[in-house]
């Protein structure tokens, strides 16, 4: 009878079982519906976005949202009684569905984030032409991490909906899948439905999981790929049953070989994690053995078998299918060695970013990086007390420590920011734990110490509010940036906040009258929409083409070199900003020379050169073919 | 808990999640070549095509490759059971895509219909295949497995309780369509405030030389389409050099094209010129120039 109540209500003592279900019923439910509650003010929020209304209330109603549909997670699983089994996977995955929701609502009709537009173009050319890694002029990496689009076709051909529609089930179902993996991995390891669920929790705050992470893009499936194979080695590492020998390694090599077809750096992270692992249970094992004590099977070799697998399966699809990866990956990694050892060598770096933004944010960021450095510690101090007899708890404390180098790294090294919220994604999953772990160790010692009910529930709501706390950091950090976090206000060549009508209509006029694969010079938004809906060959790196009132010789030579054949001119570069800290084109690094706004003259001097032809005129956006046969690099 | 009784359920899901599978299938495959633009045939293709790709592959390969756990986690058997039947259906349609590249068809709808069910059933016969194996091993003592998934260790025992606290109750309902309403509502709210979200205002003109083949050179296409939100009446001026070679008054629904072809610029400069609806519209150009194949 005991054994039945436990496997049902978990952790909790009342008599009762009948009252205790019914207690279950309501706590879940209220959360629920409180948390419903903060999507749907999200959504009011934006909804006067899109009305036209901006400004510090709806931004704080947004933000009360934010609040709305964190707070019941957070006080469930921090209060004394603590969840059950149920309700704390009831939670994560209703938080889960809950901050998808968010992200779904920001562009409900159409694809809003500039990513997920270059992942249309991989699929749409997959529905075309009924095969694997075509041409993706846009991100030309993406073919060769067909998971994605071969999902996304897969639902297309067999349900007839749309891409839009079978995207957002597929990155809603991927969100989802990431939550429930990382349940279960935290719950196995650390043996407690609370401290699961705050690890789960602490991880939805990270920066892109809410949005970024979320969107119709390779990572999104790749991730919810990266947290199975993690729950999949897991029970790889325990001793396996006498009949079931096999099955075990086929499900993890499905799962791996399905993350290394999804996403490069995923692949390479799961397979830096499992070698990881493998090393920490080795080198567990080793000292036991030196000890003298139990030698228990603890899996090393297993792991280390499915790390050689993964490292195995990484280089032969980099080697054999998607070599141009290196040439992808390679100018980030440059630029991040580069401050790497300016950083070590003490050399000032020119290049170095700061975070940027209205004060809250600024201040919630600093909060942030305060609160989990101090977290980590102790986490550390917990788990090595409780849980150092367990060697993935102890490799998600060592793990954690990469937030330091992350901090150090985002603002010594150019795209420091980009590169430290990309690291976030995966730093977190270990971050998240060790953090759970301290916060469970805080809330246990503020029970016991409580000379009062309302004391230690006021811990309770302090404990609480650290997490509220790195929510907002996260958000503040995370994506879209803080001049786009309500929609509807157009900004041109803004990442959301510049997709619009007109330059949606260039694009699909140049598909259909001008035909696909045509060289083509944009600013930012016209860049991403005709390389996509356009399937244009759009051209990076020749932003001085807009930046004299005449043209040159020099432009006529980059215009020759890279093959330029259409020249896009937006006149709204002319009248309006571009977003804060950023510029009107895709390189986003505008010489310093350059006019913000762009001079009219800039724009219309095209016109004045012989043998061009104006070919296509919507207002606002004109079409230059620039004269004389261009031939590409 | 072992009778023979045991023996037609251990098979009993199979047959049922192959039969399922079959269904979908044609389903899919019927939809597909009867349903035209029919919306009894679109939304069967939904109802049968989710399935068929989210659920079934991932459910047959959790029977496969996870027949029989223990849980001392104590993690809910229904976020396993949910996790593992659509992640390893995501899994299975990566890998399924990769082979049906090799394939002279490649993915098309028949393609994957055809892959995934026989995915699916393949699964279900290694699973059947594996009991089978499992049961003449054991002496067919035991059922081959004490549940037809793994998963089913803790509901087993949930199975012992009466059915009727099993039930949600009316609280939970309660809540549960509170949820509905208020999530529904928001996404109601998002999606009527974004369709009805100020449009912009234009019109688009384009002149464009024929494509390279014979029976287009010489001639040019002069095209305008109405991106207004409502019908409009729009004057379009045509000159060769300094001539007014051609005007065309025009009347365009939202979302209207209109196009014509001309005879190409032959020595002179093409220019048209567009004026829209509404007072105080500004004019639209296009240029070609005279060497302009």
């Amino acid at each position: 009878m005991t054994q039945l109540i436990e496997s049902f209500t978990g952790e909790l003592s009342r008599p009762t079982r009948e009252l205790r279900r019914t207690g279950n019923t309501h706590r879940i439910g209220l959360a629920a519906v409180v948390m419903a509650l903060g999507v749907l003010v999200i959504s009011l929020a934006y909804a006067a976005g899109r009305g036209g209304a901006s400004g510090q209330p709806w931004t704080g109603a947004y933000w009360i949202g934010e609040v709305l549909l964190f707070g019941p997670v957070v006080w469930r699983l921090l209060c004394r009684k603590g969840p059950s089994e149920y309700e704390a996977a009831g939670l994560v995955l209703g938080l889960a569905g809950g901050t998808y929701l968010v992200k779904y609502l920001y562009s409900p009709l159409r694809f809003g984030f500039p990513d997920e537009f270059q992942h249309w173009r991989s699929t749409t050319t997959l529905l075309e032409s009924h095969h694997l890694f075509g041409v993706n002029h846009l991100l030309p990496v993406s073919p060769a991490y067909p998971g994605l689009q071969e999902v996304t076709s897969a639902l297309v051909t067999t349900t007839g909906l749309p891409i839009f529609a079978a995207g957002m089930i597929i990155a809603g179902l991927a969100h989802l899948l990431l939550a429930a993996s990382l349940y279960v991995v935290f719950r196995r390891v650390s043996g407690s439905a609370r401290a699961a669920g705050l690890a789960c929790t602490i991880y939805a705050v990270n920066p892109h999981f809410q949005v970024f992470d979320a969107i119709f893009g390779y990572q999104t499936l790749a991730l919810a790929f990266l947290g199975l194979a993690l729950v999949a080695a897991l029970a790889l590492a325990k001793p396996p049953e006498r009949e079931n020998r096999i099955r075990p390694w086929v499900l993890a090599a499905v799962l791996v070989a399905a993350t290394v077809v999804t996403h490069h750096i995923t692949s390479y992270v799961l397979a830096g994690t499992l070698i990881l692992l493998a090393c920490f249970v080795s080198a567990y094992r080793h000292r036991r053995n030196r000890r003298g004590a139990d030698l228990r099977d603890t899996g090393a070799a297993r792991l280390g078998v499915l790390a050689g697998i993964t490292v195995g399966m990484v280089g032969l699809w980099l080697g054999l299918i998607a070599p141009l990866t290196v040439q992808y990956l390679e100018p980030t990694a440059r630029h991040f060695f580069a401050g790497l050892a300016n950083t070590l060598t003490a050399q000032a770096s020119d290049s170095g970013t700061t975070p940027t933004g209205p004060l809250p944010d600024l201040m919630a960021n600093y909060a942030t990086a305060i609160l989990i450095g101090l977290g980590v510690l102790a986490g550390w101090r917990h788990i090595w007390r409780t849980q150092r007899h367990h060697v993935w708890a102890l490799a998600f404390a060592v793990s954690a420590v990469g937030y330091y180098v992350i901090l150090i790294l985002r603002l010594a090294t150019p795209d420091g920011a980009e590169i430290a919220g990309r690291s976030l994604t995966y730093l977190y999953i270990p971050i998240g734990y060790t953090l759970a772990m301290a916060l469970v160790w805080l809330s246990q010692i503020s029970w016991r110490r409580a000379r009062h009910a309302a004391l230690g529930r006021a811990q309770t709501v302090l404990a609480g509010s650290v997490v509220i706390l790195l929510l907002f950091g996260g958000i503040a950090a995370g994506w879209p940036p803080y001049w786009e976090r309500l929609p509807g206000h157009y900004i041109v060549d803004g990442f959301e906040s510049g997709i619009n009508d007109q330059s949606t209509a260039v694009a699909k006029w140049a598909a259909s009258t001008l035909g696909p694969d045509h060289r083509v010079a944009a600013d930012f938004t016209n860049y991403i929409l005709l390389g996509s809906y356009g399937d244009q060959d759009v051209v990076r790196g020749v932003n001085q083409l807009y930046y004299h009132p005449t043209y040159t010789g020099a432009d006529a030579e980059l215009a020759r070199q890279d093959a330029v054949t259409y020249v896009v001119v937006d006149l709204r570069t002319s009248r309006y900003k571009p977003p804060p800290a950023q510029g009107y084109f895709p390189a986003r690094s505008t010489s310093p020379n350059a006019p913000v706004p762009i001079p009219r003259a800039n724009l219309l001097k095209f016109g004045n050169l012989p043998g061009a032809d104006r070919v296509y005129d919507s207002g606002d956006i004109i079409l230059y073919k620039l004269p004389g046969t261009h031939h590409a690099k | 808990m072992r009778n023979d009784s045991v023996r037609p359920t251990v098979s009993r899901d199979l047959v049922i999640t192959a039969g399922i599978t079959v269904l979908c299938a044609g389903l899919v495959a019927l939809a597909h070549t009867v349903a035209g633009q029919s919306p009894v045939w679109t939304v069967i293709a939904i109802l049968a095509g989710l399935p068929l790709a989210l659920v079934l592959p991932g459910h047959a390969l959790t029977m496969l490759l996870l027949p029989r756990r223990t849980e001392p986690a104590r993690i809910p058997p229904l976020l396993l059971q949910g996790m593992w039947t659509v992640g390893l259906s995501l899994a299975a349609m990566v890998m399924c895509g990769l082979l049906l590249n090799l394939i002279p068809v490649g993915l098309t709808s028949t393609s994957w219909t055809v892959g995934l069910a026989v995915l699916t059933l393949g699964a279900l016969a290694g699973t059947g295949a594996a009991r089978v194996r499992e049961s003449v091993k054991r002496g067919a003592r035991r059922p081959a497995v004490s549940a037809p998934t793994g998963v089913r260790t803790v509901s087993a025992r949930s199975a012992e309780l009466p059915a009727a606290r099993r039930r949600p109750t009316l609280a939970a309902a309660c809540y549960g369509i509170a949820v509905l309403v208020v999530a529904g509502t928001a996404v109601g709210l998002a999606h009527s405030s974004a369709a009805g979200q100020p449009n912009s205002h234009f019109a688009q003109l384009w002149l464009v030389p024929g494509k390279a083949d014979p029976a287009s050179a010489g001639q040019a296409t002069l095209g305008v389409r109405n991106d207004y939100p409502e019908s409009g009446h729009f004057h379009v001026t045509l000159r060769r050099g300094t001539a007014v070679a051609a005007t065309w008054d025009l009347t365009l629904q939202t979302g209207q094209t209109w196009h014509t072809t001309v005879p190409s610029a032959r020595g002179n400069t093409l220019k048209a010129t567009l004026t829209g609806p509404g007072p105080g519209a500004r004019s639209q150009v296009v240029v070609l120039n005279p060497d302009t194949p």
